[in-house]
């Protein structure tokens, strides 16, 4: 069971890496970003590319995320800033034009095949009498402490603080003095670093694919309907409940442990109205 | 300074405001009175930039500021209190009042002490969550964030609907204070509390303004100026 409950919280870590970025994206700017799941595969790809030259793990995912950072500047620049105050649809038509460019570049620069990629770290360890392997129990450590960090930096600093309060109340912000675009801008970069992030450390217990993004991400909308878009808190919560209850359901019947997201997404939505700035 | 000319204000297809021309002048409290739906908030949202008119001219210290945004505006010097006493609710008081001074670049214990001044029960509430203080509270600590970067105009709605008396008390002697230091453009339906600090009085009707009263003898007649409402 033990093992079970380790493969749900890995699953939720990484869910949770790819969900805060959208989660905070929607409760921002009223965006839903399709690119998310383009830069969550981008990241992967450059760790691809990466890993032979430095010969190193952490060295790779370091600079990994931070080439995607440009590319998100990018997105959010030429592409999601124009989408502030439209129509949702815009927002979903454009990004996901944006998915499918980007898709079909990494099939032109990789290839479509599937690319297998191995842990960094191997073994495993010994707790309560089950065998945990190490990479997976790290995973879930990163996700706790990227948890703690945005809890701190939302918390202490003041482009933290002047996002907090534009979840609150946008036309506040703005008639304060402050361009809340600037701080929208550097919120999307850092939600786009951390897809990467969750990309990057999940890839070796699956396999890196160009469609990779496309999957995740209606996990990760599900995550944040769940959680509350723009919900910091429940969106952690909710990536972790949506991992562990992918993985008991697994272990129980298989063919019904990703449907058991939708499930828990539908029965959300129907008992309970979509919160767009939640605490 | 602060001149509004011929304003039109549409959403969409619907005309909310109809060549509205005001003026408010250095240090003085104008007041715009009118029934709901007269276009009182519209128009506060048009000078402060949420909102672009659709024909006019809005001019602040001879400088044309229509069509430009809410942040630029404010930074001009134009603040703007909500009517919904919408404050930033997850954070706390010190915080809210935080966001004004960074935004002004004011140092932060400045805008603290003028807030204190301004209400003394601020120094036991600054680490209360804003989102926890009563909506008179609110429209106070709304009040003190406009008023920390020092603006030369503060553009207030309704600030004092919805509230007990003795709150409209507090908002009445604090905007007393205010007089001569900041000119003042405020949305108000109360009004008792109009010809208590009014220097002058628009009365908006279907978008128009229908009237302006300057006499103090008929602004301090308030049971007259019930008509207008």
């Amino acid at each position: 069971m033990m093992d079970t409950i380790l493969f749900g919280l890995t699953i939720g870590a990484i869910l949770y890496l790819i969900s805060i970025g959208l989660s905070l994206t929607f409760g921002t700017m009223k965006v839903i970003n399709f690119a998310h799941g383009l830069v969550y595969a981008l990241g992967v790809y450059f760790y691809i590319s990466l890993l032979p030259r430095l010969g190193s793990f952490l060295p790779a995912v370091i600079l990994s995320v931070a080439l995607v950072i440009p590319v998100s500047y990018l997105i959010e620049r030429l592409v999601v800033r124009r989408l502030y105050g439209q129509s949702i649809d815009y927002a979903i038509i454009a990004t996901y034009a944006v998915l499918l460019i980007g898709t079909d570049a990494i099939k032109i620069v990789y290839g479509a095949v599937p690319y297998p990629l191995s842990a960094p770290i191997r073994g495993s360890f010994s707790f309560l009498g089950a065998s945990l392997p190490i990479y997976r129990t790290l995973i879930v450590a990163a996700a706790v402490l990227v948890f703690l960090g945005l809890t701190l930096f939302f918390k202490k600093s003041m482009v933290g603080k002047v996002v907090t309060a534009a979840l609150d109340d946008q036309e506040g912000v703005r008639c304060l003095g402050l361009r809340v675009e600037k701080y929208f801008s550097i919120i999307f970069m850092i939600g786009s670093g951390l897809a990467a992030l969750g990309g990057i450390l999940y890839a070796p217990i699956s396999a890196a694919h160009p469609y990779m993004g496309f999957y995740i991400l209606l996990m990760a909308f599900a995550v944040v309907i769940v959680g509350g878009m723009g919900n910091m808190k429940g969106t952690f919560i909710a990536a972790f409940a949506l991992g562990l209850l992918i993985s008991i359901t697994g272990r129980i019947y298989s063919q019904a442990a990703e449907v058991m997201v939708f499930v828990a997404m539908a029965l959300v939505l129907l008992f309970r109205p979509i919160e767009d700035s939640s605490h | 300074m602060l001149a509004i000319d011929k304003v039109d204000v549409s959403y969409g297809h619907a005309q909310v405001l109809h060549q509205v021309s005001m003026e408010v002048r250095k240090g003085e409290m104008v007041f715009v009175v009118g029934r709901n739906g007269a276009g009182k908030t519209t128009l506060l949202k048009t000078i402060c930039g949420l909102l672009s008119p659709g024909q006019g001219t809005i001019h602040y210290q001879e400088q044309p500021i229509q069509g430009l945004g809410a942040e630029a505006i404010a930074q001009k010097g134009i603040q703007y209190v909500a009517q919904d006493k919408r404050v930033f609710q997850s954070l706390t008081v010190r915080e809210n009042l935080e966001m004004a001074a960074y935004a002004s670049g004011k140092a932060i214990d400045t805008v603290l002490e003028q807030a204190v001044n301004l209400y003394p029960m601020f120094e036991k509430m600054m680490q209360r969550k804003a989102g926890g203080l009563s909506g008179g509270q609110r429209e106070i600590l709304l009040i003190a964030r406009a008023l920390a970067g020092s603006p030369e105009v503060v553009l207030i709605d309704e600030p004092t609907e919805g509230l007990a008396s003795i709150v409209i008390d507090d908002i009445l002697e604090m905007l007393r204070e205010l007089k001569g230091t900041v000119s003042g453009l405020i949305v108000e339906q109360n009004l008792a509390v109009v010809s208590r600090l009014a220097d002058r009085v628009y009365v908006m009707k279907e978008g128009y303004i229908v009237n302006e009263i300057t006499d103090p003898a008929e602004i301090s007649n308030f049971a007259a100026m019930g008509q207008y409402l």
